[in-house]
């Protein structure tokens, strides 16, 4: 019995809130208020579950790099598709955060009026889908869910949402739809790359075989054209998902005009998976690649971080001055990657969490007080601080830890993200060729564009909270106990992430990252 | 890595003489049998008035040649070790392998799913004798097509399944369809396929004389026989919806009403792949240089195609043109798959023909009830779908899925078929396979950027007026028809059947082909081998 609850578990988290969308669908429109006890239900019930499972899990440093809680079956025997979930260190970490942020946008959905059913079904089909994306160990099955996914947000962001939401949901489909599509080509060319090694006749999708085999890594390597396609299109499609600069366009939109609880979900989530994406899939697959390109992927990542600070100077809406900040944190991550030593994916990888933690903090902020002044224009608001002191106090943490606050969780990974550049930039640089100098230049530019970032939400926060307010806003009332509560758990999740980053995270998933980071050659460093 | 088989090989595997017959040998005989049951449901349709009874029984005569074309399953061993026999006289018209097994069993079920949609819609009963008898005779011409064994049946069957269709074509049109340019294209159509026919019992006696007469070569020969293949090749073009023959795609599906689109561009495609691909490989097998320059301009034609059918989905205000037009992409892909895998000598036949009938499935099942819960008859455009999504949330949630299966995105069936044509890629060489992804994905995000725009209408726009509820009567077959195709979708794709019932026959599939035996075998191989009239590498400026 117990193997096959070992074995399934991962399944009941992927499954439990597609069930639990049916169960949704069948319950009367009529009621409510049972269809959002049931909805928080059955993410409570997911997260307990997640729980399990990280209680099963074996973290000690000899297994936490194993793939785990395994359950793999074959879909597709001609086309070596397999049904493979399977965790890592790294996607049990991934996971339990997803499943916090579920339960939190749940929670944080109680306001939602229109279309109560539909809209609580969309947040579940969401989860299963990231959840199980997260769990996923066959691309396939990762491209699979992380494509199914889009349907939900689509419809979270086009139903729900300002007057502008229909062009904003199009346009977050349309380019989830392009990094699809490209992320199906990759899978394809790594299948191609792969054909007739081990003696696999149509190639493998196995992220953590392709890791561990030194054959199937040397078909992958880059002396073949097509996998630097592969690896190309790959980029391309958690780009997209992260909202790096020049494939950020959807991003600002779909923060403007959606309905601020289910931002919270897409967004936070989708940054999460595709950072996760970015640290544990295409390091462990495509570690040449990145090697080789490290210079263009920093000159990249360095210009989208100035590019996503400048940017966010010049906003007056509150949510889209969080989808600018957004922009950079998701430039760090992948310059965190591109450092391709431990400190950089240490960096990269606690960023995508806390990154996904401060978005949500930011957002409910916002949420908070468009609920109170129907507008979030920032020219237009101030004095919030007299005016509702609450609300001060709990969202305080979130812009403290988005200016990368010592104490506070984005701090750590904007550091080791940048002393990971630094590093890189320094071992690499005594070596004869002058273009490593890319690197350096890379991370000065983050350091600038910390500073900048921090100018951008101090004024931000000062054009809010200070200053006497304003006389239409005297009737503003404090923050309700729904409120409270979730900014709460957020809260605690920032200060936690602050001070207990090793403990919670970095110690916990340091086997896996120090064996990516050996497999590009930069250990240690 | 699969390798082609050419008519000697098929020699070899299938000897011919008299077989005893008893129940071990039955499925040799399955194509027969599926032309004896159509022969008796042509009788039915024929004796019985017209009305429910007629359709009760055309569906069960149908039902009765799905289930003859099962029969075949039992014989996939000894037809692969070699040990079938097929029977004397029968031998040079009819053979049924595995291959040819799928494509006909994929017709018999579209031919089936388009009675049974012809029934989901309530439809009011007119023409629907003629309807059926059409259909019926249409389905002996391409369901034999994949089991016919000489260039003479195979184009035999393609005008016996073609005719039907252009009379169908007449009927139950729409008050303001604009028909007459297909009308006139399929005649024009119907009569290249004649010359076709034609030209190559020509080309077969002018082989034999030629032998008779003339101690060599005959360069006339050679020429007819070359413009045999381009005739046969027209119809080909025309029926798989590639460039310059493109353009009815769209029109047929908007046009017409829904269970004769889905005839129109279904069968047809199957019958006409399956034609196609015995021209290919029999040509790959005996003058590469002409099969390069076929598949060369095949290729050209199926990449044309796609990426016009890619932008007349995006630029269409009716539904059902968008529709049409990414079934139209999606074939042009499976077509633009099959050259490129020819051209590259790698013949993966196995999963192509597991992307053909995932790929009928996918649109058979999919699609097809999709187009049929439009309600018949009344408005399919865009602008007025957001009512949809007020009235009916199931309704819609099925068109967008089976568009999502359309342009081959998951969680529905068409991503599988999406994924079988990918993994074509794995025999061909990497260049073909990188061109092959490229252009797949491009695809993709036009079939998915298409499906966007019309979900964007369903879901996310409000209809300007309310719009009262149809009446119980009309929603619940649609209700019936939404639940079904739902399940299929999301199910079938799921649970793996449908890509089992693809897979499992076919897994150690070679190719069997009987070649086409006047144009191809037997004329231009002999003259190419013993005469040095032509080069031994054919350049392409000599066909041109």
């Amino acid at each position: 019995m117990k193997p096959f609850i070992y074995s399934s578990i991962l399944t009941w988290l992927m499954v439990l809130p597609l069930i639990g969308a049916f169960i949704l669908g069948i319950l009367p429109v009529i009621r409510p208020r049972l269809i959002r006890f049931s909805a928080v239900a059955v993410s409570a019930g997911n997260m307990l579950i997640a729980l399990a499972a990280a209680r099963i899990f074996n973290w000690s440093p000899q297994f936490a790099d194993v793939a785990q809680l395994q359950q793999n079956i074959r879909w597709f025997q001609d086309l070596n598709v397999h049904y493979h979930l399977g965790v890592d260190a790294v996607s049990m970490v991934t996971i339990l955060v997803l499943c916090s942020i579920s339960l939190l946008t749940i929670l944080a959905s109680y306001g939602v009026n229109t279309q109560v059913k539909a809209y609580y079904i969309m947040l579940l089909l969401l989860e299963g889908c990231i959840v199980g994306a997260a769990a996923s160990m066959d691309l396939f099955l990762f491209y699979l869910l992380s494509t199914l996914s889009l349907f939900p947000c689509f419809l979270l962001i086009g139903l729900w949402g300002g007057p502008r939401r229909r062009p904003a949901a199009l346009k977050l489909a349309l380019f989830w739809i392009i990094g699809s599509s490209a992320l199906l080509g990759s899978c394809m060319l790594i299948s191609l790359a792969t054909r007739g090694v081990d003696g696999l006749a149509f190639g493998t999708l196995n992220f953590a075989r392709i890791a561990t085999n030194a054959r199937l890594m040397r078909a992958l390597g880059p002396a073949q054209t097509w996998t630097t396609l592969a690896f190309w299109l790959f980029m391309l499609a958690a780009g997209i998902r992260l909202g790096t600069a020049g494939l950020h366009f959807w991003l600002p939109d779909a923060l403007a005009e959606s309905a601020a609880p289910s931002a919270m979900m897409v967004i936070a989530s989708q940054f999460l998976l595709a950072g996760y994406a970015l640290v544990r899939i295409v390091v462990s697959i495509f570690p040449a690649q990145l090697i080789i390109w490290h210079n263009t992927l920093a000159i990249l990542g360095a210009a989208g971080v100035l590019y996503g600070a400048l940017c966010a100077m010049a906003q007056s809406d509150f949510r889209r001055v969080i989808a600018y900040w957004l922009m950079v944190q998701a430039g760090y991550i992948v310059l965190g990657v591109t450092a391709g030593n431990l400190t950089g994916l240490n960096g990269g990888f606690l960023l995508s969490l806390s990154a996904a933690m401060t978005t949500m903090a930011l957002l409910w902020t916002s949420h908070v007080i468009e609920i109170r002044a129907n507008h979030r224009d920032l020219t237009r608001l101030g004095g919030l601080a007299q005016l509702i002191p609450d609300l001060f106090i709990f969202s305080m943490p979130g812009f403290m830890a988005a200016l990368a606050l010592p104490g506070l969780a984005v701090f750590s990974g904007d550091l080791l993200a940048t002393i990971g550049m630094f590093h890189a930039a320094a071992i690499r640089s005594a070596g004869p060729l002058f273009h490593y100098h890319g690197l350096l230049l890379a991370a000065v530019v983050m350091c600038l564009a910390m500073v900048l970032m921090a100018a951008v939400l101090l004024w931000t926060i000062e054009r809010l909270f200070f200053g006497s307010g304003r006389p239409e806003h005297q009737h503003f009332h404090g923050l309700s106990a729904r409120e409270r509560l979730v900014f709460v758990p957020v809260v605690l999740a920032l200060f936690a992430g602050g001070i207990l980053p090793a403990w919670l995270v970095l110690n916990p998933v340091a086997p896996v990252l120090t064996a990516l980071a050996h497999s590009i050659g930069g250990a240690g460093h | 890595m699969m390798k082609s088989i050419g008519v000697s090989d098929v020699t070899q595997n299938y000897p011919t003489g008299a077989v005893k017959l008893n129940w071990n040998t039955l499925d040799i005989l399955a194509p027969q049998i599926i032309m004896l049951f159509t022969t008796a449901v042509l009788a039915v349709v024929i004796k019985i008035p017209a009305g429910r009874s007629r359709s009760a029984a055309v569906m069960i005569g149908f039902t009765g040649m799905v289930l003859a074309a099962l029969v075949q399953l039992r014989g996939y061993s000894s037809f692969l070790s070699g040990q079938a026999a097929v029977l004397d006289g029968l031998s040079g018209w009819l053979i049924l392998d595995p291959m040819g097994w799928i494509l006909t069993f994929s017709i018999l079920l579209l031919a089936t799913a388009t009675i049974v949609l012809r029934r989901l819609r309530n439809y009011s009963g007119h023409g629907d004798g003629r309807f059926c008898l059409l259909i019926t005779l249409s389905t002996v011409g391409w369901s034999l097509m994949p089991a016919a064994a000489n260039a003479l049946v195979l184009a035999s069957c393609m005008l016996l399944g073609s005719l039907p269709l252009w009379m169908l074509l007449t009927l139950g049109t729409r008050e303001d369809a604009h028909l007459p340019l297909i009308h006139k294209a399929l005649l024009v159509v119907l009569a290249v396929m004649l010359l076709a026919l034609l030209s190559m019992i020509i080309c077969g006696l002018g082989v034999s004389w030629s032998r008779l007469f003339i101690p060599g070569p005959h360069a006339a020969v050679i020429l007819w026989a070359v413009i045999s293949v381009v005739l046969f090749l027209l119809p080909i073009l025309f029926w798989t919806g590639s460039m310059p023959l493109h353009w009815w795609f769209g029109e047929a599906a908007a046009e017409t009403p829904v269970e004769v689109a889905f005839c129109l561009l279904l069968i047809p495609y199957v019958g006409s792949m399956a034609a196609l691909l015995r021209l290919l490989f029999t040509l790959d097998n005996h003058i590469p240089a002409v099969a390069g320059v076929v598949t060369l301009a095949v290729t050209f034609a199926a990449l044309m195609a796609a990426v016009v059918y890619g932008v007349q989905a995006l630029r269409q205000n009716d539904f059902a043109a968008v529709a049409g037009n990414l079934v139209g992409g999606l074939a042009a892909m499976l077509l633009l798959t099959l050259c490129v895998t020819v051209s590259a000598h790698a013949l993966p036949v196995a999963h192509l023909a597991g992307g053909l009938l995932l790929y009928a499935l996918t649109v058979g099942l999919a699609a097809g009830p999709a187009l049929g819960i439009m309600g018949g008859g009344k408005s399919r455009i865009l602008g007025e779908l957001p009512e949809w999504s007020r009235n009916n949330l199931l309704r819609a949630l099925v068109l967008v899925l089976a568009l999502l299966s359309l342009c081959g995105l998951p969680p529905t069936l068409g991503a599988i078929t999406r994924m079988a044509l990918f993994h074509t890629v794995n025999s061909t060489g990497t260049w073909s396979g990188t061109f092959l992804i490229v252009v797949n994905v491009l695809s993709l995000i036009v079939g998915g950027v298409a499906t966007l725009r019309v979900a964007a209408y369903v879901f996310l726009d409000r209809p300007e007026i309310a719009v009262a509820a149809p009446p119980p009567a009309r929603r619940r077959p649609v209700r019936h028809t939404a639940v079904g195709t739902l399940v299929l979708l999301l199910v079938a794709s799921m649970i793996n059947g449908a890509a089992l019932l693809a897979y499992r026959p076919i897994q150690h599939l070679t190719m069997a082909f009987m070649p086409i035996s006047a144009a191809a075998t037997t004329t231009v191989p002999r003259i190419h081998k013993h005469h040095a009239l032509l080069p031994a590498k054919m350049p392409i400026g000599w066909i041109v």
